[in-house]
């Protein structure tokens, strides 16, 4: 097995099984035709047709839109379609960073597949060849990813909040760090994809932030969802990811990302074009 | 004027002024119309109809077919159809790491638009805010992309050298930067682009490498190609990159992937995401 079995692994959609979502002629999401066809029941919010799902463009603001969907969104859950309501907010946007045109709770977001961005820091000690790379093992009672080995802090972004408030919150919520620390990080780029996932719809896009922490840093984790933190040589980061699927699936694109960036993947190595090209969708 | 400017600059090839250029059943190349014309009067080589050109079956090898194409390339120099016979053979075929089915000279790259090669350093000294970056200005006199702002070193991937090799012949050669300093640069992925510029088809994979310098080095200017090098602070690189396009074109967007993957750009900036794609098409 190599890395590029795991850039592999992000698959396009069929696209022939999807339908897009649009607001106001322009695509924000892809959802499966089971699902579409259910929003033949509330005209209110949703102009159903078989080669799209537009938004009632009557609904002219976000917080119409906001307050039309949440309605629809509480009655499927009622029904059992969408199994779980978060009670957090993603805004749905044009593209990242523009303004929102609604706001949708996270757990109907793999449903409408809109798309949904999060923060990944990679806390690394060291630099160069010497360089280890802090690595978190996911909680065996998560729901999601149970007992995979996560990045040093990971979250989603929710509405209303900036991206570096995100990754503060995080960073103290999952792994008892203080703002001052995390305020070092630095931005660095980003991941995403567009497939079939666990069920639904996976439209994401993960900025990733780096970390150079102090030798003697120890995260601890607070809020029970980490078992423990491991602080790996980029050696068995690489082994492990390119030998195993102990990594939930899309820490690998980041960490993937980070090696790139810190020139641990060599050009020469025949996979290493295809690499890159998978890293961004 | 913004760094997306020069995002935006790139702009995609015009599918309806080329057609492609195939050997077998691979799209190697895309040659202009009026170009295509040129090589018609060769059939013995290319077949020419309005829809594609394609290399003659039964040429023979790699060998056989570099040479046959070879010969018409000097007989379209000749001609003045083609500017300049460089005496550089780069490399046709599917990807970069698959291996070529041909050779054909460096000057004739961008009238059959096939995909280019290049590595890149970003030469730069200090890590974090206090970053400088080594900045060239192309000899007034230069073939290309005279009296543009350039890397501190840089240049076309020939057939037969491998990246960094190539990579420490430039900084030795345009730089003077000693084999034992250039071998430290890191590769750092890649930005790619199929565009159409004064200087024609421009299909282009470009390398890049990192490299820190000690405070003290200086580079020299080994030939007369390069007017100066001077040492920017990061923020005047950005200031000239978004507000002018001094630089040649695809330095920009090696300069700009640079500074998003060391923090110089902030991801809550709607443009983040469009720079990001724009600078791997």
């Amino acid at each position: 097995m190599a890395l590029v079995d795991r850039i592999r692994s992000f698959r396009p959609p069929d696209f022939a099984r999807l339908r897009p979502f649009r607001i106001d002629g322009a695509t924000l999401g892809w959802m499966r035709h089971p699902f579409a066809e259910m929003l033949r029941e509330f005209p209110d919010a949703f102009l159903v047709e078989d080669h799209q799902v537009a938004l009632d463009p009557r609904l002219t603001t976000p917080a119409m839109r906001s307050d039309a969907v949440a309605a629809v969104v509480a009655t499927l859950h009622a029904a059992g379609i969408i199994r779980k309501i978060r009670g957090e907010t993603f805004p749905v946007s044009m593209s990242a960073g523009s303004p929102p045109l609604l706001a949708l709770d996270r757990g109907a977001v793999p449903h409408f597949g809109t798309r949904a961005c999060g923060v990944h820091l990679n806390g690394h000690v060291g630099r160069g060849d010497a360089m280890k790379l802090w690595v978190g093992r996911r909680a065996k009672d998560k729901s999601v990813a149970p007992g995979k080995f996560d990045n040093l802090v990971a979250g989603g972004q929710p509405s209303g909040l900036g991206l570096f408030d995100t990754l503060i919150k995080e960073s103290r919520e999952e792994a008892d760090m203080a703002e001052r620390l995390v305020r070092r990080a630095r931005p660095a780029g980003f991941c995403s994809y567009l497939i079939e996932h666990d069920g639904g719809i996976r439209n994401d896009l993960l900025f990733n932030f780096d970390l150079e922490l102090p030798a003697d840093f120890e995260p601890r984790n607070t809020d029970g969802e980490i078992d423990e933190y491991q602080l790996w040589p980029i050696a068995d980061v690489i082994e492990r990811m390119a030998e195993t699927e102990d990594f939930k699936f899309n820490v690998v694109l980041v960490n993937i990302d980070f090696l790139v960036r810190h020139g641990f993947l060599t050009p020469e190595d025949a996979d290493y074009v295809e690499i890159v090209r998978g890293l961004r969708r | 004027m913004a760094l997306v400017d020069r995002i935006r600059d790139v702009r995609p090839l015009d599918f309806s002024r080329v057609r492609p250029w195939r050997v077998d059943t691979v799209i190697v190349g895309w040659i202009p119309h009026q170009f295509a014309a040129r090589l018609a009067p060769h059939p013995t080589v290319f077949e020419v109809d309005d829809s594609e050109v394609r290399l003659v079956a039964g040429l023979g090898d790699f060998a056989e077919r570099s040479s046959a194409v070879d010969a018409v390339v000097r007989a379209l120099v000749a001609e003045g159809a083609v500017a300049r016979y460089r005496g550089e053979s780069y490399a046709v075929g599917r990807q970069f790491h698959d291996a070529p089915l041909l050779s054909i000279d460096r000057g004739a790259a961008a009238q059959f638009g096939i995909r280019t090669y290049g590595v890149h350093c970003n030469g730069h000294v200090g890590t974090g805010d206090d970053m400088r970056i080594w900045v060239s200005r192309r000899a007034a006199d230069k073939a290309t992309w005279p009296g543009k702002l350039d890397h501190i070193a840089a240049g076309g991937q020939p057939i037969g050298l491998g990246l960094t090799e190539n990579l420490i012949k430039e900084c030795g050669e345009e730089a003077g930067i000693p084999p034992a300093l250039a071998q430290q640069a890191r590769p750092a992925g890649y930005v790619t682009f199929l565009t159409e510029t004064i200087e024609g088809i421009d299909n282009g994979m470009i390398f890049s490498y990192d490299l820190t310098l000690p405070a003290d080095f200086v580079p020299v200017a080994a030939d007369r190609e390069v007017e100066w090098f001077e040492l920017w602070p990061v923020a005047r690189v950005i200031e000239r990159l978004a507000g002018s396009d001094d630089f040649v074109f695809d330095s920009a967007l090696v300069t700009i992937d640079f500074l998003m993957r060391h923090g110089f750009l902030a991801p809550d900036d709607p443009d983040y995401v469009e720079i990001g794609h724009g600078l791997r098409r």
